[in-house]
């Protein structure tokens, strides 16, 4: 009768509500690492039957256990590919993401072992070994990849400091808007830092500009040397202008310091997906042709 | 102090209406309710929500009255120190509160309403990596279109559209860029291959059949009937069944193909021997499978291994080859009287003669007369011309420098030979021997060796058991006539295994072959399995001196067996001896 | 200006009356009113043959907190309720559904569930009497499974009519605190208790309005109160080294106070609102009384208290030897509940030690919705990188609703605030939310396929499209803005999207008893 809520509720919405209490894990421990020791356990097994199995006359990837290792690691690798797909397309469904990145990531690990038993250690220059290759590739970025979203997230939201990207944007605007009255009585010479600083996107810089963060020259800076440090001993207490100037420029120059800092983690923590997706689909390509030149030449 | 409060309002058609009124005294108080100073009617507001005071150095404090924040420049914060010179922008809702100092005393406020437009984040895609990367579709395509063309495309077209499509080695590599397929190097016997995938890999998607491995290799005996392969084999086991199920239906020819065992690209050297297991399969307990054969079980040298059997002829002058055991008890009867011992004797007048004649050592030894066949596998018959001649001379005669010898190994001609001796007239004897005793006539004597009846005498006691035949033949009467037992040499005694000398080269002779204590001819001096044991165990013994698989000593596929049913064993007409030797090894 | 007379509130109403009256001057006398063939529209499928008025006057003097309505009252009211007709044994309304609706019984009797494990066990409600009036006053699910015990005739008063009810007829909301406070009660002590047992509670009992953030109890006052939170929620404190730390949550519906009446000590915590509630307080010594005679009441409360006390122990011992972490505890329990989770059913958090900043959540939510996000993971407050994005809380009482011209914001079957087809885009919702949930934007035109992007670029790829996009692709076509908020992905199989599509694991939705528990406390260690 009463819309009581007691802890005795055992009903399907208090299981509910349980599921989502233990959902507080991160992917890598994502239901007590469950895929951690899933992917360990496949690992070991495999491991443990290539030392076991008698494979005549030694390990190679055309033996029935080779076969079976590389259909495995196949279906692996096609699967691990699809949470490229799997993560853009919010289908409905009971399946969480993070279970599927969770899965990714051990599964992907336990790959170093399925695919180089696989080989059976007989690399050369081959469209195989370029598979292999491509595979270790990936699996090696997927590893900075998990190194930087394990340590660098918290960094991200430190740096913000609660302002959003757009506020960031917004607060450079306004500042910009600000500095461009303020600057009206300034000389030419002043006006003309003052321009350049105010040209300067800050958005507009390559991969190793991101890399390399804050505390660089730009024109801001140079404005603001120029603004400040010529005129250190002739300060004029009653020229408002430049005071102005001179604090909203550097503000400027703090706030494209936040933006500098935001814009290299996000670098770091994107960097490795430019290699990670394009080589998972070259190594796709290489896995087609190993498969079908396997075939073609049975 | 003065707060000059400025508000802008825009009308629906755009126009802005200013208005200015002062606030005098320390403080602004900023919040929704109409007590405030300055009044916001947003919702988003609090009644009462932050008060801006004087600090020190003209600066002005603002501080949120209650939990919820402000914009201080584009940033949440419930507390904040500006200086109103330098200017700050404060945000209240959808107001905006921009500070600047009009004058000494005076600080402007100016109110204005923002339309903030939600959801408008193209500006913060700056922030993202995607920005200064080339895109990871256009990396992804260019990826994908290299691996797939030269990996796949090439290869395919050109294997589809070449001409010759006949397998065997000597055709041209027609396909392009397949060498980027080679999983590994061949293996040495098939290094002229490796550029010329299509010769084994005929028709795309078929299996390397056999027919294909038999264009070059024409003459590889079967190691059985295929029938009785399966047979000896037995039932697959569960997992073999399911495994070939599979690799049949993906079109393997199936278990006895020549791809089952001979599997390449498994690195350049020599193609691996077989292991153990592989012949265990069908030969351990094989009596059960296939009871009609003479083969005993095997499944590891030093386990599980029948005796060692020789094939001997066992009765005099038979061309039977029968095996037997080889116990040290066993006695073959090659026809020959050879007492080793007294050949290999360091001190007798064998060993005498020996050491004076030029071609042999002190003494005589095995390799005198044992000549290896060209694979030292075994050993070339003994060929009494080149081994025996030197000291059992066959000469009968002497005509003027020339000495006169017994064909050997003709029992005819030596026959005639001797029948003709003194046939022609004969010249003195230049050196007559002095008879002891009195003399007679002339006062010499001489030997008449020229008449035939003589002569008959001659052969008789030549082919006698003590005569110059006789010493190493064994005599016997041949169509009323004497003549001699034919010799059966055999440069190997194993029909089925194969004994490699040269591997053996470091161990004397007699540590096997216990020559120098045999007295007779008839001894089979043959190690038998104990022996062998003592170096050889099974491939997995790894204690053993020489862990030995059954491919060191057998063959899976011999070019032919000599084996009963097809032997061609039948001596030259008129011959004695019969040289035997396994076909295979010559 | 006759309907002004009347004492209409509403232009509609007036214009109704207007013209009734006009009507009957023209000499109309058979004249029906306006709003007549909606009630005969209402009352068609009850069984029994009566007119509108019969109905009308029926449930008026049936239900017993109808009595004290005129029939001009008793229209306007059946306009926004229903009467409803239920076989015997039909199910009225399931435990743990969502629902704030106020039922009356006009007619026969309904039996309530009381223990989920045994449907067997119920408890009867006669004619005359109401129902379903905590979902009404807490705004939280309902706590029983309710049964026709008979064929019965039910008025089931939506929640803007039952608030207008209690505002017009003060019997009719005396009769409602009443009946809820008894149900409250036994509801709380279980089944062993009869509304004889606590009618000396009950007339003791008193409401009390408690402002968001004041106190209720102070630790080591002398007072011998016990309360029952009748809504909003409250937060336990105790005053450790000088500062207070959090102990615990009580969502509506708890009781507390019940130590210092036991055993008779001092205050040994502090409560207070989180946000503005009300609370019902009862005399100590009635309560204790109450225990005198019921065991196994005693019994139950002596366990609920130990429980508590053990929470305290283990949060003071940590203090000993964890000081930083139970600090950290309390400022995090604070930092919620000041960004409203003391209200909130269900809230996004986001662990920003996890969150890479991808956006899935944003894109995921856009794609499941129309092509826009309703939700901004970035805006909103952070401490110690737990983040509460802006993102709809579904409060027990939502602000939202407040101000909603065609009532189109509405409590869905999972307990979700959600705006429905009919909005008319005025805005007044997205002004009224204190958390700046709602926004106002039109539905962009439809995407690309995702294969086609996903080939070959075409279109603005997964997620919200960009401002560009949307205005380039909208060419020549006008769609009216409209508010959008999260409707939690109701209807969605999978449930929320955004939590669905968080790749680390940063993305995670609570209610906010489960996530200021004790647990937490571990954690942050």
């Amino acid at each position: 009768m009463a819309s009581l809520f007691t802890d005795e509720d055992e009903t399907g919405f208090a299981a509910a509500e349980r599921r989502r209490s233990a959902e507080h894990e991160s992917f890598l421990s994502h239901r007590r690492f469950f895929w951690a020791k899933a992917s360990g356990g496949l690992a070991l097994f495999v491991l443990l039957t290539y030392l076991l199995i008698d494979v005549e006359p030694r390990h190679n990837g055309g033996s029935w256990y080779g076969y079976t290792l590389g259909t495995l690691g196949l279906g692996l690798i096609v699967w691990l590919a699809w949470l490229g797909i799997r993560k853009r397309r919010p289908t409905p469904g009971s399946w969480s993401l993070k279970g599927w990145t969770s899965a990714h990531v051990w599964l992907g690990l336990s790959l170093v072992v399925i695919g180089t038993l696989h080989t059976g250690f007989q690399l050369g220059w081959n469209v195989h070994t370029l598979a292999w290759a491509l595979m270790m590739l990936v699996i090696i970025t997927g590893i900075y990849g998990i190194t930087v979203y394990a340590t660098l997230p918290a960094r991200l939201s430190e740096n913000r400091r609660e302002m959003t990207r757009e506020q960031m944007v917004e607060s450079l605007t306004m500042i910009d808007r600000q500095l461009e009255a303020a600057a009206q009585p300034l000389s030419r010479e002043d006006t003309d830092c003052v321009i350049a600083a105010l040209e300067q996107d800050v958005f507009s810089t390559g991969l190793l500009g991101r890399l390399r963060g804050p505390d660089r020259h730009d024109a801001t800076r140079d404005a603001l040397d120029r603004i400040s440090t010529d005129r250190a001993y002739d300060r004029d207490e009653d020229d408002l202008a430049q005071q102005k100037v001179r604090g909203l420029l550097g503000r400027r120059a703090s706030q494209i310091d936040q933006i500098r800092r935001q814009m290299r983690t996000k670098a770091l923590l994107e960097i490795w997906l430019f290699a990670h997706v394009p080589l998972t689909i070259a190594l796709l390509a290489a896995l087609t042709a190993h498969v079908i030149s396997v075939f073609f030449y049975w | 102090m003065t707060f000059l409060i400025r508000t802008i309002d825009r009308t629906a058609t755009g126009r802005e209406i200013v208005r200015d009124r002062k606030v005098e005294g320390d403080t602004l108080t900023i919040g929704r309710a109409t007590t405030n100073d300055i009044v916001l009617p947003d919702l988003a507001v609090e009644q009462h929500h932050a008060t801006v005071s004087m600090a020190d150095r003209g600066r002005l404090h603002i501080v949120a009255a209650s939990n919820r924040n402000f914009v201080h420049d584009g940033r949440s914060s419930d507390e904040a120190t500006f200086d109103p010179a330098s200017g700050a922008e404060l945000g209240f809702g959808t107001y905006e509160l921009d500070f600047s100092r009009e004058a000494e005393d005076t600080i402007l406020v100016t109110i204005t309403q923002t339309e903030k437009e939600y959801g408008n984040r193209d500006a913060v895609r700056g922030f993202d990596l995607a920005s200064a990367m080339p895109g990871k579709r256009i990396m992804a395509w260019i990826g994908l279109g290299v691996v797939l063309l030269a990996f796949l495309v090439v290869p395919v077209w050109s294997s589809l559209t070449r001409d010759d499509k006949q397998p065997g080695a000597n055709g041209p590599d027609q396909v392009a860029m397949d060498s980027s397929w080679s999983t590994g190097k061949l293996s040495e016997a098939h290094h002229a291959l490796e550029q010329n995938c299509e010769a084994c890999h005929v028709q795309p998607f078929v299996a390397v059949r056999d027919e294909t491995c038999l264009t070059c290799h024409e003459d590889i005996g079967d190691h059985a009937k295929s029938g009785r392969l399966l047979t000896a084999r037995g039932p697959m086991s569960a997992g073999d069944a399911v495994l070939w199920s599979v690799a049949e239906t993906l079109g393997k020819e199936g278990p006895t193909a020549c791809t089952t065992c001979h599997t390449e690209h498994e690195g350049a050297g020599r193609m691996l021997p077989t292991r153990q297991q592989f012949c265990a399969d069908c030969h351990d307990g094989m009596d059960t499978r296939l009871t009609d054969t003479e083969l005993a079980n095997a499944h590891d040298f030093g386990k599980d291994h029948p005796e060692l059997k020789a094939a001997i002829h066992q009765s005099l002058g038979s061309e039977k080859l029968t095996r037997v055991v080889i116990d040290g008890k066993a006695r073959e009867n090659n026809g020959l009287r050879f007492p080793h011992d007294m050949h290999l004797s360091t001190t007798n007048g064998v060993a005498r003669m020996a050491g004076n004649l030029q071609q042999y050592g002190k003494a005589l030894e095995c390799a005198d007369c044992h000549k290896p066949t060209e694979d030292e596998y075994g050993f070339l018959p003994v060929v009494m011309e080149d081994s025996c001649e030197s000291c059992h001379s066959l000469v009968y005669d002497k005509v003027g420098p020339t000495f006169r010898t017994l064909r050997h190994g003709d029992v005819a001609q030596m026959r005639a030979d001797l029948v003709a001796m003194d046939r022609a007239p004969r010249s003195q004897i230049v050196d007559p021997r002095r008879r002891p005793g009195e003399f007679k006539r002339g006062g010499r004597y001489f030997q008449d060796f020229g008449r035939p009846t003589q002569n008959y005498i001659g052969i008789a006691s030549a082919l006698g058991k003590d005569g110059v035949c006789g010493e190493c033949h064994i005599p016997t009467v041949k169509d009323g006539q004497q003549s001699v037992m034919p010799v059966f040499q055999s440069s190997g005694y194993f029909l089925n295994g194969r004994f490699d000398h040269q591997a053996h080269r470091q161990e004397k002779c007699t540590s096997c072959h216990l020559a120098n204590t045999s007295k007779s001819a008839r001894d089979l001096l043959l190690p038998d399995l104990k022996s062998c044991r003592e170096c050889h165990q099974g491939e997995q013994a790894v204690k053993a001196d020489v862990p030995s698989s059954c491919a060191m000593c057998h063959s899976y596929h011999p070019p032919n067996f000599r084996r009963e049913e097809d032997t061609d064993e039948t001596a030259a007409p008129g011959r004695v001896a019969l040289m035997t030797r396994r076909k295979g090894d010559e | 200006m006759i309907g002004a007379l009347a004492g209409y509130p509403l232009i509609k109403h007036c214009m109704n009356q207007g013209y009734d009256v006009v009507e009957f001057i023209s000499g109309n006398t058979e004249l029906k009113p306006a709003d007549e063939p909606i009630l005969v529209e209402k009352f068609k499928d009850l069984p029994g043959k009566r007119s509108t008025e019969e109905w009308l006057e029926f449930l008026r003097a049936n239900v017993g907190i109808l009595n004290g309505m005129n029939p001009l009252q008793m229209r306007e009211f059946m306009l926004s309720s229903d009467a409803r007709a239920f076989k015997r044994g039909e199910v009225i309304f399931e435990r743990n559904a969502p629902g704030s609706s106020l039922f009356g019984i006009a007619q026969g009797s309904v039996a309530v569930e009381v223990d989920p494990d045994d449907p067997s066990i119920t408890v009867p409600i006669g004619q005359g009497s109401i129902f379903g009036e905590v979902g009404l006053i807490s705004g939280r699910r309902r706590g029983a499974t309710i049964r026709a015990a008979e064929d019965t005739i039910v008025v089931e008063i939506s929640r803007l009519g039952a608030l207008k009810l209690q505002s017009q007829v003060p019997t009719a909301k005396d009769a409602i605190d009443r009946i809820s406070i008894e149900r409250q009660l036994l509801q709380l002590f279980g089944s062993g208790l009869t509304s004889q047992d606590v009618s000396e509670l009950v007339a003791a009992a008193e409401v009390i309005s408690v402002p968001a953030g004041e106190s209720v109890i102070e630790e080591g006052a002398e007072d011998k109160d016990i309360y029952i939170i009748r809504r909003g929620s409250m937060i336990v404190e105790k005053n450790l080294g000088g500062h207070p730390a959090f102990l615990s949550y009580l969502p509506a519906g708890s009781y507390f106070g019940e130590m210092a009446v036991i055993d008779g000590s001092r205050r040994t915590a502090t409560v207070r609102a989180a946000i503005k509630s009300e609370v019902v307080k009862f005399p100590g010594a009635a309560f204790n009384a109450l225990l005198e005679r019921k065991p196994e009441i005693r019994q139950r409360a002596l366990d609920d208290m130990a429980a508590r006390r053990e929470v305290n122990d283990f949060i003071e011992s940590r203090k000993a030897s964890f000081g930083g972490a139970v600090d950290m505890y309390s400022q995090t329990a604070q930092f919620l509940l000041d960004n409203g989770l003391g209200e909130a059913t269900d809230v996004l958090l986001i662990d920003e030690k996890l969150c890479v900043g991808c956006d899935n959540c944003e894109k995921a939510c856009a794609d499941s919705h129309d092509g826009l996000s309703r939700l901004d993971r970035e805006a909103g407050r952070t401490y110690a990188h737990l983040h509460v994005p802006t993102s709809c809380r579904h409060c027990e009482h939502p602000h939202c609703m407040a101000d909603c011209p065609p009532n189109a914001i509405r409590r869905g079957p999972d307990g979700e605030v959600f705006i429905d087809e009919t909005c008319i885009g005025c805005g007044n919702c997205q002004r009224n939310c204190p958390y700046g949930v709602i926004r106002m934007d039109a539905k962009p035109p439809a995407k690309p396929s995702f294969l086609s992007w996903l080939l070959f670029g075409n279109g603005p790829g997964p997620g919200e499209a960009s401002y560009s996009w949307r205005k380039k692709a909208a060419e020549g076509t006008e769609v009216p803005k409209v508010a959008i908020k999260c409707d939690m992905c109701s209807g969605i199989e999978g449930g929320p999207a955004c939590v669905r599509a968080c790749p680390t694991g940063a993305a995670i939705r609570v209610s906010p008893e489960r996530f200021l528990s004790v647990a937490r406390l571990e954690e942050v260690e």
